[in-house]
């Protein structure tokens, strides 16, 4: 290299360390975060203490954090806490997992021809925009009241967000790319697996997310029509003694459960991923 | 949609291509090329009868008004852009992506976000076949050679505009190109880092022998860099003149001091000035059209 280069590059190490720099920065940015989702959980708790106790004062209208706490403990303790999260847990997996294949693979065909998506297009656009909970006694009377209708409400919630996404992303492929792998001599194949595809994965990514939590809503609800066991049965017996403790706790479960589950996510993101953090 | 569209050739041989000498044939040669855009029906030639032979290993800069067809000038020769009439051909084969021989270095930056500094540059490598550690270490080579050692894990939010322009040459470096194709690569670059660019691509032009094909706004920079300066007139694009650029290399920065230095580019200026000037008020610039 010239000496203008070396120069230069000498420059850089003193002002720029190869270690991307705003590492202090960031972790102190994150702390406070931290902070500030404490504070506004712990107000949240005060208010609902102090709503139950002193304002409806009727445990049978509403508990209070501390009951449904101590719910959570009694269910778990006598084992119905188990048996039911496992029932509800093997629906939102099935449901999810197949939406998610059902969605990509759908996602694609929209993405890649122009024709599928003028067919399929208007179906998505009018399913999307139906509240397809409303199904839900369709599906008992075709398969009964067991685990297969809330499966089949969970899959069919997940599999439009996701099919959206993932067609959107497709499309939204930067044409500069497109032409610089062209101009390597990348054929319509590889212009799909090198740049349409690894362009739709931050888009996949958003459409899962937003799956997570339709597919939550779906198991919920299936259970709540004709069902047997899961949490969404508990819910729906407690409500009927007027054990809203047991019934809080269900919820409480199960907002855990949505929040852990986008954690997960997230996790799993920034490992498949690590491009998009740190692009706003 | 845009679609190149095929038309009779309307020009006739440049009258300043110079005969070759018998026995050597040139790297690249262009010959009658004519290319138009079909926007909403209407056809606009863009390239008009534009015919450019380019010795092995020499740099050639391109240089013209905006809009103009620079641009599209060099995407016919990589063949990313049919053109309506005329031929190119590099090592006497039409002009093809798939051969491999060419690599393109684009106006904008098109670094692909989602792979590192390392599997931007290895990007052509993997088109043209599976990643082994060979294509890493060649890669690896390339990366060193634009001075970003240490960068390889980086992904390109991560680098600064400069840096990224050193991958993008580098990603073109790494397929051994005979023919590079440079669209304005240092245009978005603050004045400095273009200086260091400039002399660090005469560095690696030196070493590696490449042809090269630079396109450019900076007149300083194409007689700083090039062999041979072509200048091009709009409405529709052709060659105005070719200037032979006569000044011994190396050369580095001290070189545009130099009186010769400063007539070349004079002479330039004074080729284009009066398109520059058209091509900023909007309605001057009369548009060669034919009927859908
Ligand atoms: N895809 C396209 N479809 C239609 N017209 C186009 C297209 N690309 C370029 N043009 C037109 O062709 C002409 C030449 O464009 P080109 O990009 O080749 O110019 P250029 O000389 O590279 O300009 P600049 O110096 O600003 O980059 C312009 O008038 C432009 O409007
Ligand atoms: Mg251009």
């Amino acid at each position: 290299m010239s000496g203008v280069t070396s120069r230069e590059r000498r420059a850089r190490h003193t002002t720029m360390p190869p270690a991307p720099g705003p590492r202090r920065r960031r972790g102190s940015g994150r702390r406070w975060r931290g902070y500030r989702a404490v504070v506004s959980f712990a107000g949240f708790l005060v208010v609902w203490h102090v709503a139950a106790e002193y304002l409806v004062a009727n445990p049978l209208f509403l508990a209070g954090p501390i009951s449904t706490v101590q719910a959570v403990g009694t269910m778990w303790a006598d084992g119905t806490l188990q048996q039911d999260l496992l029932v509800s847990a093997d629906e939102f997996l099935k449901g999810f997992g197949a939406g998610l294949v059902a969605g990509v693979l759908l996602g694609l065909l929209l993405g890649t021809s122009r024709r599928a998506k003028d067919y399929i297009d208007p179906l998505i656009n009018g399913l999307y925009a139906t509240p397809l909970v409303a199904l839900a006694p369709l599906f008992i009377l075709w398969f009964g009241i067991g685990e297969t209708k809330t499966v089949l409400l969970v899959f069919m919630l997940v599999v439009l967000p996701i099919a959206i996404n993932t067609d959107a992303g497709i499309r939204a492929t930067d044409p500069q790319h497109l032409e610089a792998a062209r101009s390597f001599g990348a054929s319509r194949l590889q212009l799909f697996t090198m740049v349409r595809f690894p362009t739709s994965v931050s888009f996949l990514v958003a459409g899962i997310r937003m799956g997570i939590g339709r597919g939550l809503i779906g198991v919920v609800v299936g259970e709540l029509f004709g069902s047997q066991s899961g949490l969404g049965y508990r819910i729906l017996v407690s409500s009927q003694y007027f054990q809203t403790d047991v019934l809080l706790a269900g919820v409480l479960i199960f907002s855990v459960t949505g929040v852990l589950l986008v954690k997960i996510f997230e996790w799993l993101e920034r490992r498949v991923a690590p491009w998009q953090s740190g692009q706003g | 949609m845009l679609r190149p569209f095929r038309r009779r050739p309307a020009g006739g041989q440049n009258p300043i291509d110079a005969p070759l000498p018998p026995g050597t044939s040139p790297l690249l040669e262009i010959d009658g090329l004519s290319v138009g855009y079909e926007v909403g029906g209407a056809f606009t030639t863009v390239l008009d009868g534009v015919s450019l032979t380019v010795e092995d290993g020499e740099f050639v800069c391109v240089v013209g008004a905006s809009g103009c067809g620079k641009t599209t000038l060099l995407k016919t020769i990589d063949g990313l852009i049919a053109p309506s009439a005329g031929e190119v051909r590099v090592s006497g084969r039409t002009a093809h992506p798939r051969h491999g021989d060419m690599a393109v270095v684009f106006q904008q930056d098109s670094l692909y976000p989602w792979r590192t500094v390392l599997a931007n540059v290895r990007f052509g490598l993997d088109v043209r076949g599976r990643r082994s550690a060979e294509t890493d270490a060649r890669s690896r080579e390339c990366i060193e050679l634009v001075g970003l050692r240490g960068f390889e894990n980086h992904y390109p939010h991560q680098l600064s505009g400069g840096m990224r322009q050193r991958v993008n040459l580098a990603r073109a470096l790494a397929v051994d190109p005979t023919l590079l194709l440079m669209d304005e690569p240092f245009a978005a670059l603050d004045a400095q880092t273009r200086e260091v660019m400039q002399t660090e691509l005469l560095d690696i032009w030196t070493k590696q022998r490449k042809t090269v094909v630079f396109i450019t706004h900076q007149l300083d920079e194409a007689v700083l860099l090039a062999d041979r300066v072509i200048v091009m007139a709009a409405h529709p694009g052709r060659i105005r003149e070719e200037i032979r650029i006569d000044i011994p290399r190396p050369r580095d920065l001290h070189t545009k001091r130099g009186e010769r230095f400063t007539a070349y580019v004079d002479h330039i200026w004074n080729l284009i000035e009066e398109e520059v000037r058209r091509s900023l008020i909007p309605g001057t610039a009369q548009e060669t059209r034919t009927g859908a």
